[in-house]
This record gives structure tokens, sequence and C-alpha cells, in this order.
């Protein structure tokens, strides 16, 4: 029962502590807080997301899919020489 | 691995990383091509996008198979190996993560909020991308194409959590003080990394990331539920 108990609030606590921490971020009051109460900037999910609409982001790719290509190719011809 | 496997252990990688790139600007091109925008448009793109990742698993699927079966074998050994790295690297990630807000406030991550900006009006979306396509995706394409051609353990650490940390910040920043993320987002995708590499196993490095990403997404999706409600 006590073991089931923590689960409970560990659960709780995982659900309810982002949530506070997000209303804080997401309230457009990110200055009036100090940053390290800031949970949200500090615990992210991030992700390489591609937006082929920016321009920009076309050379980064480029210039990003060279230099793994090259990384690739000479890792695979350092291996084969090994 | 012999020369001839070799070589095409190579152009298979090769294929996956050009398909995952080039993939958004063919899907955008049909999409204009047919003039579809708006909500029909960012279902279209996940459709999309759930396709390319059916295809990646294809190319690896017998390698992705072999993990399944290696995992089914050793199920909680992986798991508290893989556990152990992962609270040390989430910790130190927290420490980085928090010392570089304390330093540069004003320094965002913007793929976060581009991430939120682009499904705030649909959730589930957003719960789906976070927590099933990008972790598979991503460690797939950044981390088990290097796999097969990088030995040395802290050379695929290093390289692999270099090019995973800097295209996601690099693809969204618009200020160069937000470069400053890339730290963190190294530390991150390193500690997965070294997961991959020190289990020999994929599958233990993306249900880490299923389950890392599951917590912010939850937060987001509840602050998105408060304001909408």
């Amino acid at each position: 029962m006590r073991k089931k108990i923590k689960y409970l609030m560990f659960l709780v606590a995982f659900l309810v502590i982002p949530q506070k921490a997000n209303a804080i971020s997401y309230n457009n009051t990110p200055n009036n807080i100090s940053s390290l109460t800031n949970f949200n900037a500090i615990i992210q999910s991030g992700a390489v997301m591609n937006n082929p609409a920016e321009a920009s982001n076309f050379n980064i790719i480029i210039i990003g899919m060279i230099v793994i290509i090259l990384i690739l190719v000479g890792a695979a011809m350092f291996a084969s020489k090994k | 691995m012999n020369k001839k496997t070799g070589m095409s252990t190579l152009y298979i990688s090769i294929c996956v990383v050009l398909l995952y790139f080039i993939w958004p600007y063919f899907i955008s091109a049909i999409l204009s091509g047919f003039n579809i925008t708006g909500d029909v448009s960012l279902y279209s793109r996940l459709i999309a996008n759930f396709l390319l990742l059916l295809l990646i698993v294809v190319i690896y699927l017998e390698s992705i198979k072999n993990d399944f079966k290696k995992l089914r074998k050793d199920f909680k050994k992986l798991y508290f190996k893989a556990g152990k790295i992962f609270l040390i690297g989430f910790i130190l990630y927290t420490v980085v993560s928090a010392v570089v807000v304390e330093l540069v406030p004003n320094g965002l991550n913007e793929s976060v909020d581009s991430l939120l900006h682009i499904y705030d009006k649909t959730p589930f979306l957003l719960l789906l991308s976070t927590v099933v396509y990008y972790p598979i995706i991503e460690e797939l394409v950044f981390k088990k194409t290097f796999k097969d051609f990088i030995k040395n353990k802290w050379m695929f650490i290093i390289i692999t959590a270099f090019i995973n940390g800097a295209f996601e910040i690099m693809l969204s920043y618009t200020s160069v003080i937000n470069l400053i993320n890339i730290i963190p987002a190294i530390v991150f995708y390193g500690m997965l990394s070294y997961i991959y590499y020190d289990t020999d196993n994929i599958i233990v490095s993306i249900s880490f990331r299923m389950m890392y990403n599951l917590i912010p997404c939850i937060g987001a999706l509840l602050n998105i539920a408060l304001i909408l409600f």
C-alpha cells in the first residue's frame, strides 16, 4: 500500500510540476521570474525542425549534408584500412 | 565488416541521410503544387513524415529486428545499464541547461517554441510527433547511420551528439544568442549516444528518448489545455 502511495505521489509530481512551470513560462512573463525556476526552459524536448519555406535552412541543410557524407565516407575509409 | 559489405552499408547510410533531408522539400513541393495549406497541410506533412519513418525503418528492418531479439533476451540488463547512464546524463544535462539559462536568460531554444507553435491547435499531433516520430527517426538517422563506421566510443558520442544538437538549434534559431543552446543539446544527445554505444541496441536509446520527451510534452499539453479551457 505504501509503495502504491509512493508511486502515486511520484506520478502526481511528474505531471503537476511541468504543468506549473509551463503555466509560468508561457504566460508571457518569463522575464519576471527567476530563470532557474523556469523548468520549461531547462527540461526541453527539442527536435530537428526543418521548415522548407525558410531559405536559410536550405543552406544549413546543404552544408550539413555534405559534412555528414564526408564524415561517413572518411570513417568508412578509415574503418576499411584498419 | 569486409570491403563489399562496408561499401553497401555506406551507400545505405548516405541514402538514409539524403532521404531524411530532401524529403521535407519534396513534400513541400507536392503540397504547394496542389495548393494545400492550413490544417490539411499540417496533417499531410505528418502523414508524409510517418511515411518517411516507415521507409527508414524498412531500410534498417533487419537490424531493428535483431535489436528487438536482443532486448527480449537481456531486457533487465540493458535497461538497468541504460538507466544508470540516463540518470547521470540527465543530471548533467539539467545542470548545464540551468547554467545556460542562468547566464543567458534570453537565449531561447526556438526549436521547442516552433514545435509548440505548429501544434498548439492540434495537441494530439504534438504528442505523436515528439513521442513517436522524432525519437525514432532522429535516433536512426543521426546515430544508427554512424554506428557501423565510427568504432571509437568517444568519437562516436561526440560526432553524433554534435550533429544532432547543431541541426536542432541551427535550423530554428533567429538570434545568434540562441545558438548557446547547442551546448545543453549536445550533452543531451551525447547521453543518448552513450546509451546506444554501450548497449549496442537502438531500441533502448529510442525508448529512453520517447520516455524523456513524454515529460515536457505532457507539460505542454496541460498548458495548452489550460489556455484553451
